[in-house]
């Protein structure tokens, strides 16, 4: 940024005149002035308002100063010799040498163009071909015959690149003016002044950014890296094509006419235009490669989605720091997550952990447009946190500084890279006791440690279940942090004897190998969760969390509880995870054990919430929604008023309240709970499906992905992303997700089920069935996929069939409960329109998990046009 | 205080430290010769593979003139104050010159490259429009202007500013938003 962008962009400022004549005056505005700089920028208005209340005139002085202060930033930073010794080095350049009509080689030159670091560039026409070109002369400067030499090499090489989002290069010649090279005329605008007039659409946005990508990566797969990609390098033509200009050319021309790196990085008029997009590497004076291209393409990318730059400073040192040292300023929450994920991934600071192909960016780019990204957010689990920040001494002005203060900034860079940490995975902490009876002790210590993690700081934690799975399925600690996308491990193993309790931790970095800390802790049993609290404290400042005020409280004030109590509550835990019907009956003993010996710890509660939620379900449950549902309400609703911060317990309350169709107050109940603790991966699938019952689709798959980041190899997780892309209308995704849920795990009856549904949606009659027949058999022909089942017959037309199964689901419900939504189903399937709505209406009393699903499930499509259909959507608040 | 027959600029400045307005009468010529030398040096770019920070400019200047030996650093910030207004002058000079010599001027380019944003012309604009509004600014702040003149012309940190007028950095770092937001609003 230079002082005159900043003025020609400033004609809203008012200039208030008459000060000089009043000292007075002016004292008092600078000290107004003064004052209001020290304080943070939203209080200073109020401030002003309450100083100035007497003195309009000093009030109106103090508030442009200030609105001037704002946009002062970079103003006047360039030193004036700096602006004028510019002037004097290119003045050559500012004055066209050639003019309308001369000739160059076949060429008459049309009118002049630009003028650039570069050198100048003119319309001109090939006078035999008739053929609008575009012409640069350039490296003028260069004296000596071998660089000039290597530039015109250069440029021919990518004069071989044809691609439609290169500028194609005609010819490179060497005139007595200086070498020029005749390339394609693009009538367009660049891509800069594009974005700094109105920001790009994110369709746009994408756009764009998949053809620049697709153009660097033809580029890399020719050997040639840009090495100055920057907005105003791409031409956007009328027809939305982006084309980016200048391959091999530019930073080639500037290296050889400063003759080495050191002086690039001291000239300010070399550095002023690009700095901004130069990788950090580059910065510290390495060869630039296609990652240092791919940098550039995330700062591009940043800058088309927030219209400002990821990187800067009021000063180009400041500049240099912050790409040196600072994360990305942060991007506003309406650019899609994902390709936040994708912008923040090109811009680690670390080449190895950017995408390693320009391709790479290309392929989630093109998958974020087609809205088909989640087979690939796995590999995506990179955040920019603001926890490094590195403070320079200041006190040099100008990159020369930067240039200095090389090798030191890099270490420390180099340091930091080693122990930053965005993702964590604690894996299954070895049972070391020697008894298989403790497992489930060391696997709920293992979930304790992720639950409280989750809550206290601003890294992205991996569940319990997926890390246990990659722990599983790889062999080493490479493989697994590979799995998980996890940067830093934690393992452990857990003893214990009757009245004590040992854990061993330690935190592993999986790229080296190396043991970046660990900690032997012994307590007495009933002190355990103490014992947890100090771990999660010094894991917290061995990664450098920043551990939430509120937590920290929270970590202080554990309370003791009983080994008996806190052993019942894991091995219900443990049981809840199978999410049976009778895994669940399992659990709930549990939790009631523990809450008979200790009514007031919490977690039972909520846990116990958790169990009566899903035992009311259509498809898991054993009993009404009206037996259960209370239930869960009422012990969440204990576990809150004895932990209010319990982000399970609000969870659990948030469940039970979408069901009972309080939108509001579940929606409210979600969001608290995803504020606890932002890495618990359940609330975000259960606020999803809230959010699909109000047919607010795209928030429901932000959610869902955002689950499916922090839980990867979760299968109710990645089973919820298909249903939420069945219900929006795409089931051929729905099945291609769900299938890949099953090779996770090919007996997760859920899945099957919600696969059959899908092919059935895309008309794959014969596999549908042949799906729905597989999970009866997995589910032990459980009544819910009898009527599913036959569900599936009616609709693929073999009425025998569905109602042969349908006499035997009917017979079922003389001995058991079976969920009137289910019946209502087949009748629905078998086009018995009256009965199937006798029985949704049943369903509709007892207000079963279907009916918030009444206006999105596709499968009610055939009462659209039925008034009860519509008066249970009135009555429910869904119309 | 002794009066001095060399023309040493140590000598000269230390006795301007201790209060001879003769010593300085004859200081500045000496310092002021060196300067355009230096400066027009520099903004004439013969020597590319060297540094354009001004700071390295007066800092040379210094080692250039000045006997460390015998100067303390008190003389060093009053060199500094003083080199700074020489520079305001020889730039703003040169700035003028550059100025005259072009034919029409204020042209807007089309521009493809950010760093070509800027015409040369309006950076020359530029330069003295700021000097212009220094004039303003003296008669009711002359510290806003040493500030100025201290970090635009002369092109020192904050740091080195706030040595050379004995104020603390953040004094210097505030003064100076209010320096740059005035002078914002004046050139806008």
């Amino acid at each position: 940024m230079t002082p005159m962008d900043e003025l020609d962009r400033s004609g809203g400022a008012s200039a208030v005149n008459g000060m000089s004549e009043d000292p007075e005056l002016w004292a008092h505005v600078k000290s107004v002035f003064l004052d209001a700089l020290d304080l943070p920028e939203h209080e200073r208005a109020a401030f002003v308002a309450r100083t100035c209340a007497a003195d309009p005139r000093l009030k109106q002085e103090v508030e442009s100063l200030l609105r001037s202060d704002e946009v002062a930033g970079g103003f006047c930073e360039i030193p004036a010799a700096s602006l004028l010794a510019t002037d004097a080095d290119s003045t050559d350049i500012a004055s066209p040498q050639l003019e309308p009509g001369a000739q160059l080689g076949p060429y008459e030159i049309l009118e002049f163009v630009a003028a650039g670091g570069m050198g100048e560039v003119y319309r001109a026409r090939h006078t035999v071909l008739s053929r609008e070109v575009a012409i640069k002369i350039v490296g003028r400067h260069i004296a000596d015959d071998p660089a000039r030499r290597r530039l015109l090499r250069e440029a021919r090489h990518a004069a071989t690149l044809a691609h439609p989002n290169i500028c194609t290069i005609y010819e490179v010649g060497d005139s007595g003016t200086g070498p020029f090279v005749v390339m394609q005329y693009i009538a367009g605008r660049p891509l800069g002044a594009l974005v700094r007039e109105r920001r790009p659409a994110v369709q746009d946005a994408l756009s764009y950014g998949v053809q620049i990508a697709d153009a660097l990566g033809h580029a890399h797969r020719h050997g040639i890296v840009h090495r100055d990609l920057k907005a105003s390098n791409v031409v956007v033509t009328d027809d939305g094509r982006a084309i980016v200009l200048d391959f091999g050319l530019a930073k080639r021309v500037e290296t050889d006419t400063a003759e080495s790196r050191d002086t690039t990085l001291t000239a300010p008029d070399t550095l002023a235009g690009t700095l901004s997009y130069m990788a950090p590497e580059v910065l510290l004076g390495r060869p630039a490669d296609v990652r240092s291209d791919v940098w550039s393409l995330g700062v591009v990318l940043y800058e088309l989605v927030t219209g400002a730059l990821p990187f800067r400073g009021q000063t180009q040192y400041e500049t240099s720091s912050a790409i040196l040292g600072d994360s990305p300023r942060p991007m506003s929450g309406r650019i899609p997550l994902l390709l936040r994920l994708v912008i923040e991934r090109c811009l680690m600071k670390d080449p190895d952990r950017r995408y390693q192909s320009a391709d790479d960016a290309k392929a989630m780019l093109e998958a974020i447009r087609r809205r088909r990204a989640w087979p690939l957010v796995g590999p995506l689990l990179v955040s920019a946190r603001r926890r490094t920040v590195y403070v320079l001494s200041s006190g040099a002005v100008g990159i020369a500084a930067v240039a200095y203060a090389g090798p030191r900034l890099y270490r420390r860079f180099a340091q930091a890279s080693a122990i930053h940490v965005s993702t964590l995975a604690v894996l299954p902490l070895e049972n070391a006791t020697g008894r298989s009876d403790a497992d489930y002790y060391a696997d709920g210590m293992t979930g304790d440690f992720i639950a409280q993690l989750g809550t206290v700081g601003d890294v992205r934690i991996i569940s319990k279940l997926s890390a246990a799975r990659a722990a599983r399925s790889e062999t080493t600690i490479q493989g697994i942090a590979k799995k998980l996308g996890a940067d830093v491990l934690i393992q452990g193993s857990l003893r214990r004897a009757t009245d004590r309790v040992a854990v061993d931790l330690r935190l592993v970095q999986p790229a080296t190998g190396a043991v970046l800390w660990s900690d032997h802790y012994e307590r007495p049993a009933g002190d355990v969760l103490a014992l947890e609290a100090d771990v999660v404290r010094t894991l917290a400042a061995v990664i450098r969390l920043n551990i939430r005020p509120e937590s920290r409280e929270q970590l202080a004030t554990v309370r003791a509880v009983s080994p008996e109590v806190y052993e019942e509550y894991l091995k219900g835990r443990y049981e809840w995870n199978s999410r049976t019907s009778s895994s669940l009956q399992r659990a709930i003993d549990h939790f009631a054990r523990a809450i008979a010996l200790d009514p007031s710890y919490a977690p039972a509660h909520a846990a116990l919430a958790d169990c009566f939620n899903q035992l009311g379900t259509v498809m898991v449950g054993s009993g009404s929604p009206t037996e259960f549902r209370p239930r869960a309400a009422a012990e969440a609703i204990k576990a809150l008023q004895l932990d209010p911060r319990s982000a399970e317990a609000h969870a659990a309350l948030g469940y039970a309240r979408h069901y009972d169709w309080q939108w509001a107050e579940a929606e409210k109940e979600f969001r608290r709970a995803v504020e606890l603790n932002p890495s618990y991966a359940l609330v975000r699938i259960w606020y999803a499906n809230l959010l699909m019952s109000r047919r607010r689709m795209g928030e429901a798959m932000r959610q869902v992905m955002i689950a499916r980041d922090l839980d990867p190899f979760s299968l109710i997780v990645n089973t919820n992303v298909a249903w939420v892309l069945d219900f929006a209308g795409r089931p051929a995704e729905a099945v291609e997700q769900l299938t890949r849920t099953l090779e996770l795990d090919s007996e997760y009856v859920q899945a099957r089920w919600r696969l059959a549904d899908a092919l059935l949606e895309t008309k794959h009659f014969d596999e549908a069935i042949a799906q729905g027949q597989r999970a009866l058999v997995e589910s032990h022909r459980s009544a819910p996929a009898l009527a599913h089942l036959a569900g599936l017959y009616a609709n693929a037309g073999a009425e025998g069939k569905a109602e042969s199964l349908f006499r035997e689901l009917r017979a079922r419900t003389r001995t058991e409960y079976v969920s009137p939504a289910a019946i209502g189903g087949v009748f629905l399937s078998l086009g018995a329109r009256d009965s199937a709505v006798y029985w949704l209406e049943k369903a509709f009393s007892e207000r079963s998990n279907v009916i918030a699903y009444l206006v999105v499930n596709p499968g009610f499509a055939a009462l659209h046009d039925d008034p009860r259909y519509h008066a249970m959507a009135v009555k429910a608040g869904l119309q | 205080m002794t009066t001095h027959q060399d023309s040493d600029v140590t000598a000269l400045l230390i006795a301007w430290s201790n209060g001879s307005g003769e010593a300085l009468d004859r200081l500045l010529p000496l310092v002021y010769d060196e300067c355009r030398r230096l400066a027009a040096h520099q903004l004439r770019r013969e020597h590319p593979e060297h540094t354009l920070d001004p700071t390295a400019l007066v800092h040379e200047l210094y080692l250039k003139l000045v006997d460390q030996r015998r100067a303390s650093w008190e003389n060093r910030a009053q060199f500094f104050g003083v080199v700074a207004q020489m520079m305001r002058r020889i730039l703003v000079d040169y700035a003028r010159a550059r100025r005259a010599e072009k034919r029409g001027g204020g042209s807007v380019m089309v521009s493809l490259d950010r760093i070509a944003e800027t015409s040369h012309d309006s950076r020359i604009a530029d330069v003295l429009a700021i000097d212009e509004a220094l004039e303003t600014l003296a008669a009711h702040d002359a510290e806003q202007v040493r500030i100025i003149e201290l970090r635009f012309f002369a092109g020192l940190s904050v740091e080195e500013t706030a040595r050379v007028l004995e104020r603390s950095p953040r004094t210097i770092k505030r003064e100076w938003r209010l320096a740059k937001a005035w002078l914002y609003r004046e050139l806008s």
